[in-house]
């Protein structure tokens, strides 16, 4: 063997070892952007798997829970539909039951106004049977009579409010009758 | 610290076992990457590509059949050599010339890896390759041929270049 060949398996041995030991220092903030890349395994994303998986399963648990009594109560629908199509001619029957039960109200309802009816005819009466009446069939107070007809709330509630009016009023036609009987017999 | 054991937790899911073996092998891997690649930019992009595919192919490895770092090795290895095709590299060097009109470097055993490297770094492409995976791998030019689709007997021929270019360009002392 040459010195020349001599030199370069020297050189070559020199080479390998200087070599094997050679190391360069590698960015450790690539690790990040490495694992993020690389297909492999982590527990985070098999953390992440797992609770999307459970909340995927939660959910059609639930859907299902909310589906299945719906079919449920759907059946009982057609069910009781069923029920109340067999059930109908009963209630068809049981009509007059309610025709009986609903003339009671109408009973109680009715004495009400039959008393306000009443105090009204009482009080048209007493204006009736009043000698007033005769002041009121003038001509004269006709209009006022009118006049009281197109208010005739105020005017039925005013009058049994002023009953001393009334037997003034009476007072005075008695009083009137007298004077008239007075001065016809005076005349006679 | 447990190799296998690491290992096992990487593959289990643990991000501080993955990190822990992309400490414990990341400078060594680093400094394949920039014996193989021209600059330190390209040397970076070999090596986060040669993590990526260790970390995919974790599974495949054998603790039985070998080392960790020798896989881990070769997988850098064909990372770079993979680069190197993909943006041709690898120039037909039997028309290219080599001419060296330096003086020799005196070569001793104090030198440093990127001293040595500065050496090699100015053979030709081909034959820097072909040395660097027959010397410092240990490939056997079958295996060179294969990895650089080549013929056996060019790794051969390519390393015999490299050879006589060195013995022009290094003086050796002790």
């Amino acid at each position: 063997m040459s010195k020349q060949e001599q030199n370069i398996d020297q050189f070559e041995r020199l080479f390998k070892d200087k070599a094997s030991e050679y190391t360069a220092k590698a960015p450790k903030a690539n690790f990040k952007q490495i694992a993020s890349q690389s297909k492999i395994a982590s527990t985070n994303k098999l953390l992440w798997w797992l609770g999307a998986s459970f909340t995927i399963i939660a959910l059609l648990v639930s859907s299902l829970y909310f589906l299945l009594p719906s079919e449920n109560q759907s059946q009982t629908r057609q069910q009781e539909i069923e029920k109340q199509e067999v059930v109908k001619p009963n209630i068809v029957e049981q009509t007059p039951i309610s025709e009986t039960k609903t003339t009671p109200i109408r009973e109680e309802h009715t004495p009400v106004k039959q008393n306000t009816l009443n105090k009204k005819q009482e009080v048209k009466n007493q204006a009736e049977a009043s000698p007033v009446e005769t002041i009121i069939a003038h001509p004269i107070e006709h209009k006022d009579t009118t006049v009281v007809e197109k208010h005739k709330p105020k005017v039925t509630r005013q009058k049994p409010t002023e009953p001393q009016d009334l037997q003034q009023l009476y007072l005075q036609s008695i009083q009137n009758e007298e004077g008239d009987s007075l001065f016809r017999d005076k005349k006679r | 610290m447990n190799i296998d054991r690491i290992i096992r937790r990487s593959l289990k899911g643990s991000r501080r076992a993955q990190r822990k073996l992309y400490e414990a092998y990341s400078d060594k891997l680093m400094g394949v990457c920039i014996r193989y690649m021209a600059n330190e930019y390209e040397a970076n992009d070999v090596f986060q590509d040669t993590w990526i595919s260790i970390f995919d192919k974790l599974h495949q490895f054998d603790t039985t059949r070998g080392e960790f770092g020798a896989w881990a090795y070769r997988i850098t290895v064909n990372k770079a050599l993979l680069a190197l095709r993909t943006k041709n590299k690898f120039v037909d060097d039997d028309i290219e010339e080599f001419q060296f009109t330096d003086k020799a470097v005196t070569v001793d055993d104090n030198m440093s890896f990127e001293e040595l490297n500065k050496i090699v770094d100015k053979l030709p492409e081909k034959q820097r390759l072909v040395f660097n995976l027959y010397v410092v791998e240990g490939y056997t030019h079958a295996e060179i041929g294969n990895m650089m689709g080549i013929n056996e007997g060019t790794s051969k021929s390519q390393l015999a270049r490299a050879r006589a270019n060195l013995q022009k360009m290094i003086n050796y002392t002790k």
